[in-house]
């Protein structure tokens, strides 16, 4: 509705426009006269307060009706006929906010009235306007000046708003930013970008990313159609293999998926790589993998008695300390 | 008895000014700890008031008291002679032999890169004048600290009846060491080579596995004794996210070290 009024306004406002001569450019000085121009519009038992706007019009009068701007292909004028002082016409919009209406304006000599009627899927809109002639030498040329000026800066914006939300969408697929696909208001609808982002979710880096994030992978899931658990199980049994195959230096990407995601795939790895081995005896791709592993087996209950130690200082029971270690290990990494 | 409701008052204000329990994720870590982001107070701990022998951890002190005076003292890196008594302390040395001379900065390295014993002892004699005078010294800069659970009986950390910190009291120590002029770089180095007067040359190396192993390992110091179990203060930065834990009678303390930096790091990653 508001939509719409906005436009019906704008209408009004071409109808301005529509008053200079045909031949006339926006740039040009055209020879004007002062009138007043009233306005009220109608719509749904909806009514905008009268507005009256002095302009100058051209002194050739009304050559044609509102038929819109050269730019705006969306609304159409037709069938304009001229009966003495009375001219009346036709006009259709289509697209987004499509309506079709007429309208019918009587020139006098020191005056106008007329009146629109535009029909839209939103209901009906009367626009009543009148004209009152005061005199004095003025630039007819000027209101067109005015609002190619006025349609310039509403380009330009609605272009930088294009730009912006386009960057926008790409940065949200990059970082995964459901929230910003997901639901009927979602603001990216890309569908090359939607394809993107799903694929990238089903992928070890993205489904770990949304999962850090909580409901989020819940939303990915929704919106790209699969199923949570399905998909953790496969990309835990694909990370597996890879990591056991890939012997005593296997690739770090799916040795970084594991303890966060795959709990019974990192445990036996675990028993096998990390239970009962030193920090310093740890080959480095296992390292990172053991410390996630032996965060969880910190986290366990129970108290934690100080052992008799190893290392920097004296070593008088070397290997009871190191079996005492050992069996802590094991109990920290679950061997 | 208005003195013992005193005391019992200020001792309930100290209570409280350090606020109340800390959650504990990590039981199993070691019988004290502490974690910390940044300069903020601690986000985890377990038993951080609780008294503890602190080892090596007792050299953050000695090489502190060492580091403020030679930032006033510019004669301060003169030769040192170590003596007798410091040549034969046992425990971790950089080997020392009575009658060398290394000089100040040397013996602070050799004090916190090797936790040598025999440069330690050297360094307390020389700053302090005396053993007994620099362990007054250590005590009096405690209680500047308001390190209320620590009591020093020896600059270098052997267990003795007395001698106790705790897990908060060596948080609020590392941090001031950490600010001490030149701390910082001597704890992040994995090795170090300290020359005596006549030339002879020590290489010296880290006991912090950290360092070089873990990414952003900073340092700072670890300690064992029989009494105090494994003990480390670490030191872990990835960009400007800084993590401090403080760990006491650890099971393992390398690998609960390490695990409660990541923690550390992924807790500020979560609090963005």
């Amino acid at each position: 509705m508001v939509k719409l009024l906005a436009r019906s306004f704008g209408l009004a406002g071409l109808f301005l426009a529509g008053l200079g001569s045909p031949a006339a450019r926006a740039q040009e000085k055209e020879p004007g006269v002062q009138w007043d121009y009233t306005v009220s519009m109608q719509m749904q038992g909806f009514t905008m307060p009268a507005t009256t706007t002095r302009f100058c019009a051209p002194k050739s009068g009304l050559q044609s009706p509102p038929k819109g701007d050269k730019d705006d292909k969306r609304c159409k004028v037709t069938d304009v006929k001229h009966d003495g002082p009375k001219m009346t016409w036709k006009m259709e919009c289509t697209g987004k906010d499509a309506m079709t209406g007429e309208g019918e304006i009587v020139q006098g000599k020191d005056k106008f009235d007329g009146k629109m009627t535009m029909h839209s899927k939103q209901g009906d809109m009367e626009m009543a306007m009148s004209g009152k002639k005061l005199g004095g030498e003025c630039d007819a040329g000027e209101v067109k000046r005015q609002l190619a000026a006025m349609k310039k800066q509403s380009d330009d914006a609605q272009a930088q708003a294009a730009a912006n939300q386009a960057e926008l969408c790409a940065k949200a697929t990059e970082e995964l930013q459901v929230e910003l696909f997901a639901g009927p208001a979602a603001l990216c609808k890309d569908k090359a970008q939607v394809a993107k982002l799903c694929s990238e979710a089903v992928a070890r880096p993205g489904y770990s990313t949304l999962r850090r994030r909580g409901p989020q992978l819940a939303a990915a899931a929704k919106l790209c159609a699969f199923d949570v658990e399905k998909t953790r199980v496969k990309l835990c049994k694909v990370s597996a293999d890879e990591v056991k195959a890939g012997g005593k230096t296997p690739p770090a990407e799916p040795l970084q998926f594991l303890p966060a995601n795959c709990p019974v795939e990192a445990q036996a790895l675990a028993k096998q790589e990390c239970a009962g081995r030193s920090y310093t005896g740890m080959p480095r791709p296992w390292r990172g993998f053991c410390v996630e592993l032996a965060q969880k087996g910190l986290s366990e209950g129970g108290d934690a008695s100080p052992a008799a130690g190893d290392d920097e200082e004296p070593k008088p029971k070397e290997k009871a300390i190191d079996k005492a270690k050992k069996s802590i290990l094991k109990g920290l990494f679950g061997g | 008895m208005p003195r013992r409701w005193l005391a019992a008052a200020l001792a309930l204000a100290a209570g409280s000014a350090r606020g109340g329990e800390l959650p504990d994720p990590f039981p199993q870590a070691g019988a004290a700890y502490l974690v910390a982001l940044g300069d903020e107070p601690p986000i985890w701990g377990r038993a951080p008031d609780a008294p503890r022998l602190p080892a090596s951890l007792t050299k953050l002190m000695t090489a502190l008291l060492a580091l403020e005076e030679r930032g006033a003292d510019a004669d301060a890196d003169a030769w040192e002679t170590v003596s007798a008594r410091a040549a034969a302390e046992t425990g971790s040395r950089a080997g020392l032999r009575r009658g060398e001379a290394i000089t100040r900065a040397d013996a602070i390295t050799a004090t916190l890169v090797a936790s040598a014993n025999d440069a330690c002892l050297a360094l307390a004699e020389h700053v302090g004048g005396s053993v007994a005078t620099f362990v007054e010294r250590m005590n009096r800069r405690a209680l500047a600290l308001g390190l209320t659970g620590t009591h020093f009986e020896n600059p270098c950390g052997h267990d003795a009846p007395g001698h106790r910190s705790t897990a908060r009291d060596l948080l609020v120590l590392a941090r001031a060491a950490l600010a001490a002029p030149g701390f910082r770089r001597i704890v992040a180095e994995e090795r170090a080579t300290v020359r005596t007067r006549a030339g002879r040359t020590i290489a010296l190396r880290t006991h912090n596995v950290l360092l070089g192993r873990l990414p952003g390992a900073s340092g700072v110091k670890s300690g064992y004794t029989e009494g105090a179990g494994q003990c480390v203060v670490a030191l872990a930065r990835r960009g400007d996210v800084e993590v401090l834990v403080v760990l006491l009678g650890a099971p393992d303390r390398w690998w609960a070290a390490a695990a409660l930096l990541e923690a550390g790091f992924a807790e500020a990653r979560r609090r963005g």
